[in-house]
């Protein structure tokens, strides 16, 4: 509309520079504006503000649409069924809540039953996949066909573009490449080794030691040789890395290397008992004095520990469990009462549970969940369900800082009754630091079951009291959210 | 949702909409009411009237309706099946019966001392001229010297005339003036919109100068004039089912203003049914997209009618059979017809069929059959959901906006209506 543009030009510069002519309008306008401009009644100004006038009616009532041909490829057909109209109002309640806990558990619940997302609230999912990593995958399981045409509009949903692991790791950012690789060694360690050893020399420092870190994933025997040959890298921070990976692995020399040290120290001695009548095992403990490797500490940090002791403490963590079963001949079991017989040798067994939760050696792992004294987090994740919710419950007082956060990072189902209740029973006494973002956070864990029994949780102290019923109500909430998830795809 | 007055009530709203949070709770045809525990020793009353979609609660909240009807609401939309359907309790018997006697019986006037209402009518009439040979000087003023310089101007320039246009008794005027001030003149095309809200209220002066009978009503209800409701709802009104397109509230200082869009699926008439609420108070009206009503409409005299009240009004069933504009040829037409008797008008809804929304140019086009295309409007913050919902198909689409560029409302489909901004 280029009698627009002279309009504003002219409204621009002002009447006292510039007048709009009639030549300079559609010439529709020609005789009213001659008319408007040839009234000397009014002044400059007032003549231009008729004309606009004029000229605005006239291009509101000749307003065409824009006549072309164009489309967009539609949305294929869906291969899967939507969710039930119930499921879809549950993801409406729970996208309002903003309780992404729940919408996890949503999305696995309909990428279990191979139902999708209604149309209407992709894009919501979509943007929340965006800024959390976590739901990517479900979310792309569930968003069917219309999701993936979907994402084409949207360069910030370009991470459900159908691009390869390979194309990821070639040419993403460096969180991306780390991810690729921890997903490929989990799936296939030998391809993801082959993959860091072809750009190993185009890596920096910063990026190899951060790569590495993936390879704590399933370590492997096959790992060692190339493990072992960037332990001449300049970068400590690499070297580091590959130390802490190799010392992972039982058949890397550095194991083999503590293991003969631990080996010299730690001996088998037959004594006689009983008047000489019997004779009875017992561990005898000399560790050489000139040791100095790298990686163990040489002055002991803990009083009960001499400095020789501390040194075999460190490399007793290093020994696979299993190397002991074959150097005695004997039962995990017996092992262990052969190390508790004495006062030194008992010193070491904290060692072998940092041995048995670095291997995960789940045989090892039920053996010390009877010790009163020592409590260890580290046996959680290789305990059957049965074996760790008993051991929880047994020790759940003098575990609680370190319970708490096991079960609601490490541990992946949902707790079982008792443990919910003993969880919310500290929660609720201690309101300041288990706030409503903690359950929020946590409530895929908690058990709709345990609804009826929030009151009974109600701490003694009475200035704790109301922030439990608003809790517990807010809990109340989002368990009846949680059963109506469940409901909507059972 | 739409219902909540505010941000802060629909979160409070949805805290309530916990079972454990009411003590009782039951529904039947007509109303909908539980007991809520609050703080205090007895449980708050609230109740909600399912046919005209009213409010009350004995809770001291102002605002309307509040966080105890809303999670009453949500609860029920939730699990109907926990209401237990019994008789209403006297309570709300009592209110509802209320509400049926009041919604049929004609209020009482006061008396009208009709000499001093034309002495202060005459007062005000001359007050708005005065007003407005001001604001065309200021017009005139900003003209001469060329709008260039607009950007560089203190607050005070739009605010100190606005004021005066207050004074001077012509509040639409005002409104006007503080959108020019509001615009963003950092914004590519300011002056555009700034010229256009020029002209408009050169038109309005210059038309109540000039006084053409035909947009008698139009100048003054635009210049701020106000319409006796009371008379309006004498009239008859146009009876129709009335499907609620879209809604738009705006607050400014402690003024709510909300704006309603309906279309007769009979008439085919559209209608804006504004309302007005302070401090978060009560609004009259509780209407959301997408509800059907059956309903009379009185239109505010105009050259183009389109503002309305709802003189009376129950909940209607969904109608799966909804006529709508062919394309936006028809849509040009019926804006030209309309700025033809109408100089002034403001952006109307049109609910079309079989409208696609497409990318080109990088910018979002809604385009018919025909392939004739217009640009949604700038800033629309729902359009993937838009895009999403039609996979690329057409879809019946509700829109609102002028010349070629409409802002999408909602998705009319067999079954229901979706409003896009929920």
């Amino acid at each position: 509309m280029q009698f627009w543009n002279n309009i504003i030009q002219t409204a621009m510069l002002g009447t006292k520079r510039k007048q709009v002519t009639a030549d300079e309008l559609p010439e529709v306008l020609s005789d009213a504006v001659t008319v408007i401009t040839g009234n000397t009644n009014i002044d400059k100004e007032e003549q231009f503000l008729q004309i606009v006038s004029l000229a605005f009616n006239y291009r509101q009532c000749g307003v065409q649409p824009l006549h072309k041909e164009i489309s967009i490829p539609p949305a294929p057909a869906e291969e899967k069924p939507y969710c039930i109209p119930k499921a879809f109002m549950v993801l409406k309640d729970i996208l309002e809540e903003d309780a992404d806990s729940l919408l996890q558990l949503w999305l696995q619940l309909c990428s279990r039953k191979g139902q999708l997302i209604p149309p209407s609230l992709l894009p919501a999912l979509l943007d929340k996949a965006t800024l959390q990593k976590k739901l990517r995958t479900l979310v792309e399981d569930c968003m069917g066909k219309r999701g993936e045409w979907l994402s084409a509009f949207n360069k910030s949903w370009n991470f459900t573009a159908a691009e390869t692991a390979e194309e990821r790791w070639l040419t993403g950012k460096p969180e991306q490449r780390k991810e690729v690789l921890e997903h490929l060694r989990a799936t296939n360690p030998a391809l993801a080794r082959q993959w860091i050893q072809e750009t190993w020399a185009q890596e920096n420092a910063n990026s190899k030691a951060e790569l590495l870190k993936a390879f704590h994933v399933n370590p492997d025997a096959k790992d060692v040789e190339w493990l072992e040959s960037i332990m001449t890298e300049k970068s400590q921070k690499v070297k580091e890395e590959a130390l802490n990976l190799l010392r992972q692995i039982p058949l890397s020399s550095i194991i083999q290397h503590y293991w003969q040290l631990v080996q010299e120290s730690v001996r088998l001695k037959k004594e006689s008992a009983f008047l000489g009548l019997t004779s009875k095992n017992v561990l005898t403990i000399q560790v050489p004095a000139d040791i100095n490797e790298v990686g163990i500490e040489k002055i002991s940090n803990q009083k009960e520990f001499t400095d020789e002791e501390f040194i075999l403490y460190q490399l007793v963590g290093y020994i696979p469990p299993y190397f002991w079963e074959e150097y005695f001949q004997s039962t995990p079991a017996d092992i262990l009462q052969l190390f508790g017989r004495h006062k030194t040798s008992a010193k070491l067994i904290p060692a072998i549970v940092t041995a048995t939760a670095r291997f995960k050696e789940l045989t090892w792992a039920p053996l010390f969940t009877g010790d009163k004294d020592r409590h260890y987090v580290s046996l959680l994740p290789l305990l059957s369900d049965t074996e760790r919710d008993a051991y929880l419950l047994k020790n759940f007082e003098q575990m609680i800082d370190m319970v708490i956060p096991f079960l609601t990072t490490e541990n992946t189902r949902e707790w079982a009754l008792p443990i919910a209740r003993a969880v919310l029973k500290h929660t609720a006494a201690n309101s300041y630091q288990y706030n409503r973002s903690f359950y929020n956070r946590h409530i895929h864990f908690i058990p709709v079951e345990i609804a009826p029994e929030l009151d009974n949780f109600l701490p003694a102290e009475a200035y704790q009291q109301h922030t439990w019923r608003t809790n517990a109500d807010y809990i109340r909430k989002l368990l009846q959210l949680k059963q109506r998830t469940i409901q909507s795809f059972s | 949702m739409a219902l909540a007055p505010d941000d802060a009530s629909r979160k409070a709203g949805r805290e309530l909409s916990s079972p454990s949070k009411w003590v009782t709770k039951g529904a039947n045809e007509q109303a909908l009411w539980g007991e809520c525990q609050g703080s205090g020793s007895k449980p708050y009353r609230t109740q909600v009237d399912l046919a005209g979609m009213a409010f009350k609660c004995s809770c001291p909240s102002r605002k309307f309706p509040c966080k105890h009807g809303i999670g009453l609401l949500i609860l029920f939309a939730r699990n109907a099946a926990d209401f237990t359907t019994t008789e209403a309790p006297d309570w709300v018997s009592e209110w509802i019966s209320k509400r049926e006697i009041k919604n049929t019986s004609p209020d009482k006037k006061p008396a009208v001392n009709e000499a001093a209402q034309a002495k202060r009518q005459q007062a005000r009439e001359q007050s708005v001229e005065d007003g407005l040979s001001e604001l065309l000087l200021w017009i005139k003023d900003i003209v001469r010297n060329g709008i260039v310089g607009i950007p560089e101007k203190d607050t005070s320039f739009f605010t100190d005339m606005a004021k005066r246009m207050i004074d001077a008794k012509a509040p639409g005027l005002a409104a006007l003036i503080k959108n020019a001030g509001n615009l963003s003149f950092y914004k590519e095309g300011w002056q555009q919109e700034f010229t256009d809200i020029l002209v408009r209220m050169y038109l309005l002066i210059a038309g109540y100068t000039h006084k053409p009978a035909a947009l008698t009503d139009d100048l003054r209800s635009n210049i701020g004039f106000t319409q006796s409701q009371e008379e309006l709802r004498e009239k008859p009104g146009m009876k129709d089912t009335w499907l609620v397109l879209g809604k738009q509230t705006e607050t400014e200082d402690s003024l709510t203003i909300e704006r309603n869009w309906l279309y007769g699926i009979t008439t085919q008439q559209y209608a804006l049914v504004l309302q007005f609420s302070v401090m978060s108070q009560s609004m009259v009206l509780n209407l959301a997209p997408g509800m059907m009503l059956d309903a009379e409409l009185v239109f505010y005299p105009s050259a183009k009618p389109l503002r309305a009240l709802i003189k009376s009004q129950s909940a209607a069933a969904f109608s799966s059979s909804i006529p709508g504009l062919s394309g936006w040829q028809q849509v040009a037409e019926l804006e030209t017809a309309c700025n033809s008797v109408l100089p002034f008008s403001s952006p109307r809804p049109f609910l079309l069929q079989q409208i696609t929304p497409l990318q080109y140019e990088g910018r979002w086009w809604l385009s018919d059959s025909s392939n004739r295309l217009v640009q949604v409007k700038e800033g629309f913050r729902d359009m993937y959901k838009l895009l999403s919902i039609s996979g690329g198909r057409p879809v019946n689409l509700a829109v609102l906006g002028n010349e070629n560029c409409y802002e999408p409302l909602g998705i009319l489909t067999e079954t229901h209506y979706i409003f896009l901004s929920n």
